[in-house]
């Protein structure tokens, strides 16, 4: 019981500590925003797939001094799906992250990266910075809706591969039965 | 040529040799591959020509599939269990009896092109490609059809084991098919070039792709189909004059 208690009180001990420690510590006041982030073009796009586009992103440095090892990276939701998707689904590129030196005080620093969607729906494609200091600024969201293009009647084509294999089991199984009962 | 041979072969193919339900099993095969298409999200970008390229070449490789197998398995098979030798005995000459199988093997694969004909039609439906692709189907995938049955008969005559020639037969078919699907890096190479010219898969595939892409007349396909029609000749030719070596062992 005795071991417990010590055991116990050291491990308070050790998260009163921990806590105190400013990296460790949840941080108070949220530190003035030092950049923001916003996809320049493409503003939007409806049309079929394939869709291919350079997704020109703009950082801005708001600061009066220079910012460094900054980290950038898109990501994508399916809003007709409600679910977020891998970036490398669209594009070879397009799922790599671009690490960005430095950004003098005040300027801006553009990146392109390629973008191919291949899919139908709608999606929203958001660009992401990471900060050297982990402070993180999310862009505007692009829409993208890729319509469908195909012409074929699904429900023709679907009714077409329901029945045809029933009706040929039914007919094999008829034939076969009939076979051999004329040579048992 | 014997009718009642071709009949009694027919039959065989149809009914002792699972024919019937090789044809259902085949139907069932393209109904999943067409339920894929329709209710896959991926399956909504591909353009009608896309999927009727896919459904086209589906069948093809199915039919020359099965074509094969029986095919493969049609004299040897015969030798395995022994009633090679009563064949041979009958007042019939071999090359009826090759015939005889041969036709047997068309059977099916005519049966599964003609059960893949419904699934043609809906694919195309209200696109202007339904005739071509029928056309396609039906001409290209005949022409292969009768080239790789008496390829895979061939090897029945001359292979004493059904394994052995069936496992040929398919390692044929498997490297004449392959090379189409990688036809942009073997365009790179002059072998490449020379091989995709004469191989009677991609010459087929080249003519679809033309007729249902390019939207190009089959009048001008001729470069395509020459080849198919050479390689269906060449192939039941040797099958005529191999016929003769029908024996009871298999040639060594």
């Amino acid at each position: 019981m005795m071991r417990k208690k010590w055991i116990t009180l050291l491990l308070c001990a050790v998260f009163v500590l921990t806590m105190a420690v400013n990296a460790m510590a949840t941080p108070q006041a949220a530190s003035p925003v030092e950049f923001e982030v916003a996809i320049a073009s493409p503003t939007g796009a409806e049309g079929l797939p394939v869709y291919n586009a350079d997704f020109e992103i703009v950082i801005t440095n708001l600061t009066d001094h220079e910012l460094t090892d900054l980290t950038c990276y898109l990501s994508v939701v399916d809003m007709s799906h409600g679910m977020s998707m891998n970036m490398d689904e669209f594009g070879v590129n397009a799922y790599q992250t671009r690490s960005i030196e430095s950004v003098p005080a005040g300027g801006e620093y553009r990146i392109t990266i390629p973008v191919s969607v291949v899919y139908v729906g709608s999606f929203n494609f958001t660009a992401t910075v990471i900060g050297g200091d982990g402070q993180a600024a999310i862009s505007n969201a692009v829409p993208v809706n890729m319509l469908i293009t195909s012409n074929m009647n699904k429900t023709f084509v679907v009714a077409v591969a329901a029945a045809m294999p029933l009706l040929l089991a039914v007919a094999a199984f008829i034939l076969t039965r009939r076979r051999k009962a004329a040579h048992p | 040529m014997n009718l009642t041979v071709i009949k009694k072969e027919f039959r065989e193919e149809i009914y002792e040799n699972y024919g019937l339900w090789l044809i259902a099993g085949s139907a069932l095969v393209l109904s999943v591959l067409c339920f894929l298409v329709c209710l896959l999200k991926e399956g909504n970008v591909l353009a009608q020509n896309d999927v009727l390229q896919y459904a086209i070449k589906a069948i093809i490789f199915l039919t020359l599939t099965v074509a094969m197998v029986l095919g493969a398995a049609s004299f040897s098979g015969e030798r395995e269990e022994n009633t090679l030798e009563s064949l041979l005995l009958t007042p019939i000459s071999k090359r009826s009896l090759v015939l005889a199988k041969y036709i047997g093997v068309l059977a099916v694969g005519a049966a599964l092109f003609i059960i893949s004909l419904p699934y043609v039609i809906a694919i195309g439906w209200h696109s202007n490609l339904t005739g071509s692709a029928l056309l396609i189907d039906l001409v290209g995938g005949l022409l292969l059809l009768l080239g790789f049955a008496a390829l895979a008969v061939i090897f029945s005559i001359t292979i004493k084991t059904s394994k052995a020639s069936i496992l040929i037969s398919i390692l044929l078919m498997v490297t004449l098919t392959g090379p189409t699907f990688i036809q942009g890096l073997l365009k790179k190479s002059f072998a490449g070039r020379a091989f995709l010219a004469i191989d009677p898969v991609a010459n087929c595939f080249n003519a679809m792709t033309d007729m249902l892409v390019n939207r190009m007349p089959v009048g001008s396909e001729m470069q395509y189909l020459l080849p198919l029609v050479a390689f269906s000749a060449i192939c039941i030719a040797l099958m005529a004059v191999l016929s003769r070596k029908l024996s009871l062992r298999g040639e060594k």
